[in-house]
């Protein structure tokens, strides 16, 4: 609907809506030597920048313009213009005539200014509310490296990215999403290097989005995703601005929310879920070396209880003989099978870890070492589990830790299960299935036409290069191709022909 | 249509559920099972007597190594095998299994060998590389010999030869496969001995058995020089008298090649060349043996011709007196010379006894510590 | 980009090629050759890889020129209506028959050397169920999973086969070339027939994508390739025991993995182990037939979805899997089966087809893209 042309009408309207919000200022005020015209300022209290409205807006109008009067001819029927081209002292400044625009704006953190007589309103940016500066992630540590993390304010993130890519190729684009939250939601891409076809289906899903608040990016990544039923993450969330900036360099496209700090990127397959941001800053043999060990870690982390169960129950032949007399001896005391011992422990293990995800740090740490060391020293005195369980539990805990990324874990952690169900009925076979069965859903499984399992399969000429940076960590100067995310014409990253030598 | 076919998914799964849940047929957790570490195999009043070795732990500081023994009497062996189920807790289980001692009366009859070693195959929880050793006289008197720490005696055999393998030089490692092979290719077979001499465990000379029966034994230098011609691994220390005192060679190194030869009457000629190389251990003071003399090369030769005399004496033993060709002779004949063998119909009994062995032994000796 | 119908590219066919004629031949391959030829198996197993060279030459011909038309269409085009339907259904037949035969025999192996008290019917349940669900996913999946899968097949594969080399006594191949010439041709007829994976081509041409041209050429390479690999396995696993031994045995490539010692491991006894590479080719096979199998039921039929047809046949090779009472019957059976119908689908049926394009004048126009 418009604004309305006289002002107390705009008034009545304005205070009916915000008729219990006490936060809301509120001020009319007149202008002019004779107080001809009347103005009305509208922002929230403390959403704004105080100063700045007082400076831009109410000094210049009150004082500075009684210092230069207007003519007489500009009252009455040319304010408008006047104070639009020379009173309001601030370069970030539109005009609206909606008046629902206009209390969104107000919600937002904007000044608005009524004038009467005119059915236009002006919009200030004195956006001011509290925030938290730019501080460490807690989630994703790195030793060498920048510790910037995101914040919840979106234009501190759009800024700490275009920091890192001062390229005029690099767009923002912005969209509101949520019928009453209203949140802002900026894509971040750069133009010719991202394919057209993901940042267009990526706009069209991001469209069909019909809900009344988005509260965080989860809530996105879930509406927007390829697989709702999968426990595998299609798209990949990141507090670190450098990682989100190597990634929109490889052609993918980050999301940034309002209010969270975690951004998400897509498309994601499976290797970006391996590579840490450390990984091209350090050494490329020993950053080999640690990917490997992630795989390997991965592959443990849904395994080992499984395994333990086949071999141990149905296929003891292949443990070592001194292993079995002890394992036999020590489990003559235990109570329960091996399968309900081996389940026990696992979910007495994610207890402790979403226990102690809430504790405050100072009893954090010490509960850590309680929980995992003594409460499994007196399981194992007790009688109640025999010592290889604990040893096998605490292993599988460890390497779901070692894997960069949480969301990816907690695929893991629900397929481990089914692989131990599996073993348990049917011995090494039935561990088999199970992990045949992830294998197939894995393999089924696209981010946003891109195979789940990218480099792995479905390879063809030309993208052979993308096979440098999943397992092995081969040099920067190797990688001289962009991956499978960007346009096909901008494959090119660098053309170092020789090395430089010293 | 839909709704009953989505129920009809439905109602498939719930079968299912309970179906798969009552499973687990196979489990069996680990300290129900009973680990057969090593058995022995008799023969007593026309029935199989099982001694099996079931351990509780690997080093016990009991003094008793009984309690570890179980004994089952039944018609044969399979059935003797699972007779200890019904009076054991635990289910047997051998997959751990590592010896097998067969005791003296069962090689002596060419049936019971047979649906001994059947037996041992067939079993889907035995290894194929069971560890085959014979008694002298019977398998559980073995048992009752003592050990170090008391460890089962199974355990005792297979560290003997996980350790002492390579420098082993009266006797050698036969497992179950081994056996297989040889007694289908020509029904003879050769067994280590073990025997318990004075409550210890002796394991040396070599049973030779033919068409499946026991036909006669090794003595040890006797086995030693078989060992020689045939591709076992070969170690161990040749002491020969020389000039006036002992000298000691360490074999560091044995290869051997047996080929088959015609000459031109028609005879065959075993030509097997030996190459031995060995360090002097032990000679006398005060003489050198590499440096300003040529002690070594008639060293060399001395062993040499030692060697030669119990290789050949073996063979002879083997081919006169006990006319079982253990060597492979059948299949060498049977591979180069495949119009023989057919022309033979087979048998190749005779052929192998009017072979003759030409035996061709070098030895090198390599270094005589570290004095000259 | 990728596209998300069921298209696979020619590198993942080849995949799938030797994955299935490796998973085939395995089991049973190696003790017949020898059974029939002596020691010359793997010879015979060469000679017998030439014929089925020149069946998928011929089969890679018929479908080029029919490129986007599946088996049963242009089968009936080209012989009308009835028979072409008919030539169908012997196919779906047949592929239900021989995928029974193996499920059986994966089943009763695995009773024998793993699971000791599990019934069959279970054990043949969940891998059926395995395989179909793995079916019903599409060709795509199929193409992606065969990648994946062929490393771990062949790497633990080619480790083994490394090892037990230390071991193995190459004068056990002898006398070479000494066996009996017709026994030789009886044995390569026998080994070419366990080449019938070639016949899933005839069904898997529509779905290539670009390239088709050049698919023969490369599809005959990997059959001559997984002859090759069957060979080489055959000719290691006599020259290991040697023949009596060999003869003795009902499934001598499973036995040599429990025999080899693996230097400075701590698994004693890696029977068990090996069953993993061995589970994972019979997977394969086993989605193979299912999804060719519900494929050319829905091509006949023309409704009715694709997972309907897997249930549907599903049950069927279930209920046919329990047919014969124990596993001697069973191999009497499969060596039947073989002989008789073995050649049909991969020579008879292309010749006749291809005398048929010739005779209606439906043939690859050069100036046609």
């Amino acid at each position: 609907m418009n604004i309305y042309k006289s002002l107390d009408e705009n008034i009545k309207y304005l205070e009916e809506i915000f008729s219990d919000c006490g936060d809301i200022v509120k001020r009319k005020f007149p202008l002019g030597l004779n107080n001809d015209v009347w103005l009305y300022v509208i922002y929230v209290d403390d959403m704004t920048n105080r100063a700045l409205i007082d400076t831009a807006i109410m000094d210049s109008l009150m004082m500075e313009v009684r210092k230069v009067p207007p003519k007489a001819s500009d009252i009455k029927t040319g304010i408008y213009n006047t104070l639009k081209n020379g009173a309001l002292t601030t370069a970030d400044f539109k005009e609206t005539n909606d008046m629902d625009l206009a209390v969104v704006e107000i919600l937002s953190g904007n000044t608005l200014l009524f004038i009467d007589g005119f059915s236009e309103a002006f919009i200030v940016s004195t956006k001011g509310f509290p925030k938290r500066s730019v501080s460490e992630s807690d989630t994703e540590v790195v030793v060498q490296g920048s510790k910037e993390a995101f914040t919840e304010t979106i234009r501190v993130n759009t800024v700490l990215i275009r920091r890192r890519i001062r390229d005029k190729g690099l767009k923002v684009k912005q969209l509101k999403i949520g019928k009453r939250s209203k949140t802002d939601i900026a894509l971040m891409y750069i133009e010719d290097i991202a394919r057209k076809e993901i940042v267009d289906e990526l706009e069209k899903r991001l469209d069909k989005i019909d809900i009344d608040a988005v509260l965080d990016s989860g809530y996105i990544e879930q509406f927007i995703e390829d697989d709702w039923m999968s426990a595998f993450p299609q798209l990949q969330m990141t507090e670190r601005p450098d990682k989100a900036a190597s990634a929109i360099l490889e052609g993918r496209i980050a999301i940034v929310v309002d209010n969270t700090p975690f951004v998400l990127i897509a498309p994601a397959i499976l290797a970006s879920f391996y590579q840490s941001a450390e990984d091209y800053y350090q050494r490329w043999e020993i950053m080999s070396f640690v990917r490997i060990l992630r795989y390997i870690a991965g592959f443990l982390a849904v395994s080992l209880p499984g395994l333990y169960i086949a071999t141990a129950v149905y296929h003891p032949s292949m443990i070592p003989m001194e292993l079995i007399f002890k394992m036999s001896l020590a489990r003559q005391t235990v109570p329960i099978p091996a399968v309900m011992e081996i389940l026990l422990m696992e979910l007495a293990f994610e207890t402790l870890r979403e226990a102690g995800i809430r504790l405050p740090a100072a009893v954090g740490s010490t509960l850590g070492i309680v929980g995992g060391i003594i409460i499994g020293q007196a399981a194992v005195d007790a009688g109640l589990v025999s010592p290889l369980v604990v040893i096998i539990i605490s292993m599988t805990g460890i390497c779901s830790f070692a894997i960069p990324n949480i969301a990816l874990v907690s695929g893991y952690r629900l397929t481990k299960y089914l692989v131990i169900f599996l073993s348990s009925l049917l011995g090494l076979f039935g561990f088999w299935l199970g992990m045949l069965i992830m294998l197939i859903h894995l393999v089924t499984l696209k981010s946003f036409g891109i195979p789940y399992l990218f480099p792995f399969t479905s390879i063809t000429e030309g993208n052979y290069s993308d096979l440098k940076d999943t397992i092995l960590r081969l040099p920067i100067f190797a990688m001289k191709k962009r991956p499978i995310f960007s346009n096909p014409n901008q494959r090119t990253r660098m053309k170092v022909k020789k090395r430089i030598k010293p | 249509m839909k709704m009953r076919y989505k129920f009809f998914k439905l109602f498939a799964l719930y079968l299912l559920i309970p179906v798969i849940l009552t499973a687990c047929y196979d489990k069996i957790e680990l300290e129900d099972r009973a680990l057969v570490i090593s058995m022995g195999i008799d023969r007593q009043d026309d029935e199989f007597l099982l001694s099996m070795e079931i351990p509780k732990e690997l080093e016990s500081k009991d003094e008793d190594n009984a309690e570890n023994l179980k004994l089952a009497a039944s018609s044969s062996v399979s059935s003797a095998m699972r007779e200890i189920d019904s009076y054991s807790g635990p289910k047997l289980y051998y997959g751990h299994t590592k010896v097998c001692i067969i005791g003296n009366d069962v090689i002596k009859d060419p049936k019971l060998f047979k649906e001994t070693i059947d037996a041992l195959e067939r079993n889907r929880e035995i290894s194929r590389k069971l560890i085959i050793m014979c008694s002298d006289s019977y398998a559980n008197e073995i048992y009752s010999a003592k050990t170090d720490n008391n460890i089962p005696t199974g355990i005792f055999i297979n560290d003997f030869y996980k350790n002492n393998i390579k420098s082993l030089s009266i006797t050698f490692r036969q497992d179950l496969e081994g056996v297989i092979k040889q007694l289908l290719e020509s029904s003879n077979t050769v067994l280590p001995i073990i025997k318990n001499e004075d409550e210890k465990l002796k394991i040396s000379s070599i049973a030779v058995l033919k068409n499946y029966e026991l036909e006669g034994f090794l003595n040890e230098e006797q086995s030693r020089g078989f060992l020689y011609l045939g591709n076992y691994p070969a170690g161990g220390e040749i002491t020969i008298p020389f000039e006036d005192t002992n000298t000691a060679l360490k074999i560091t190194k044995k290869t051997s090649h047996i080929k088959l030869d015609k000459n031109d009457l028609g005879n065959y000629i075993l030509n097997c060349t030996v190459d031995i190389e060995g360090n002097i251990e032990e000679y006398t003071l005060s003489e050198n043996v590499f440096l300003n003399s040529d002690k070594y090369k008639i060293l060399q030769d001395e062993y040499a011709e030692n060697i030669k005399k119990e290789a050949q004496s073996a063979f002879e033993l083997i081919q006169k007196k006990y006319k079982a060709d253990v060597l492979g002779f059948g299949e060498m004949l049977r591979k180069n010379y495949y119009k023989d063998y057919l022309y033979m119909q087979e048998d190749t009994q005779k052929a192998f006894e009017q072979a003759k062995l030409d035996l061709d032994v070098k030895v090198k000796i390599k270094s005589a510590g570290s004095s000259r | 980009m990728f596209s998300t119908n069921n298209k696979i590219s020619v590198r993942q066919l080849q995949t799938l090629l030797i994955l299935d004629i490796f998973g085939m031949g395995i089991t049973s391959l190696p003790g017949k050759m020898t059974e029939t030829a002596g020691q010359d198996g793997w010879l015979a197993l060469i000679i017998g890889t030439l014929p089925a060279c020149f069946s998928a030459f011929l089969i890679t011909r018929l479908c080029s020129v029919f490129p986007e038309e599946g088996f049963v269409r242009y089968s009936r085009k080209l012989l009308s209506y009835p028979i072409g339907t008919l030539l169908s259904l012997g196919l779906v037949l047949k592929i239900i028959a021989a995928l029974s035969m193996q499920l059986r025999i994966f089943s009763e192996i695995i009773k024998q050397l793993m699971l000791f008290e599990t019934p069959i019917w279970l054990i043949s349940l969940c891998m059926l169920l395995l395989g179909s669900y793995a079916a019903s996913k599409g060709y795509e999946a199929r193409g992606r999973i065969a990648e994946i899968l062929i490393f771990v097949v062949f790497i633990p594969l080619i480790f083994v086969f490394l090892i037990a080399l230390t071991d193995v006594d190459f004068s056990n191949l002898k006398p070479v070339f000494a066996s009996d010439k017709i026994k030789l041709l009886k044995a390569a007829f026998i080994s070419c027939l366990s080449f019938s994976p070639i016949e899933f081509i005839l069904l898997a041409y529509p779905y290539l994508n670009k390239d088709k041209q050049k698919a023969g050429k490369r599809i005959i390479l990997c059959v001559f390739l997984s002859g090759m690999i069957l060979s080489v396995i055959t000719a290691l696993t006599i020259a290991r025991f040697g023949i009596f031994d060999m003869l003795h045995q009902m499934w001598p490539v499973l036995e040599i993995m429990d025999t080899i010692d693996l230097p400075g491991s701590f698994i004693e006894r890696q029977d068990a182990l090996i069953m993993s590479f061995w589970i994972i080719s019979i997977f394969i096979i086993i989605n193979a037939g299912m999804f060719f199998s519900s494929l050319v039921l829905k091509d006949i039929v023309q409704k009715g979805t694709h997972t309907f047809f897997i249930v549907l046949s599903l049950i069927l090779v279930y209920i046919i899997s329990f047919i014969p009472p124990n596993i001697s019957s069973l191999y009497y059976f499969l060596d039947k089966m073989n002989v008789w119908t073995g050649w049909i689908y991969t020579f008879l049926i292309p010749i006749v087809l291809l005398i048929a394009t010739k005779i209606k004048g439906i043939g690859v126009n050069e100036d046609e893209i």
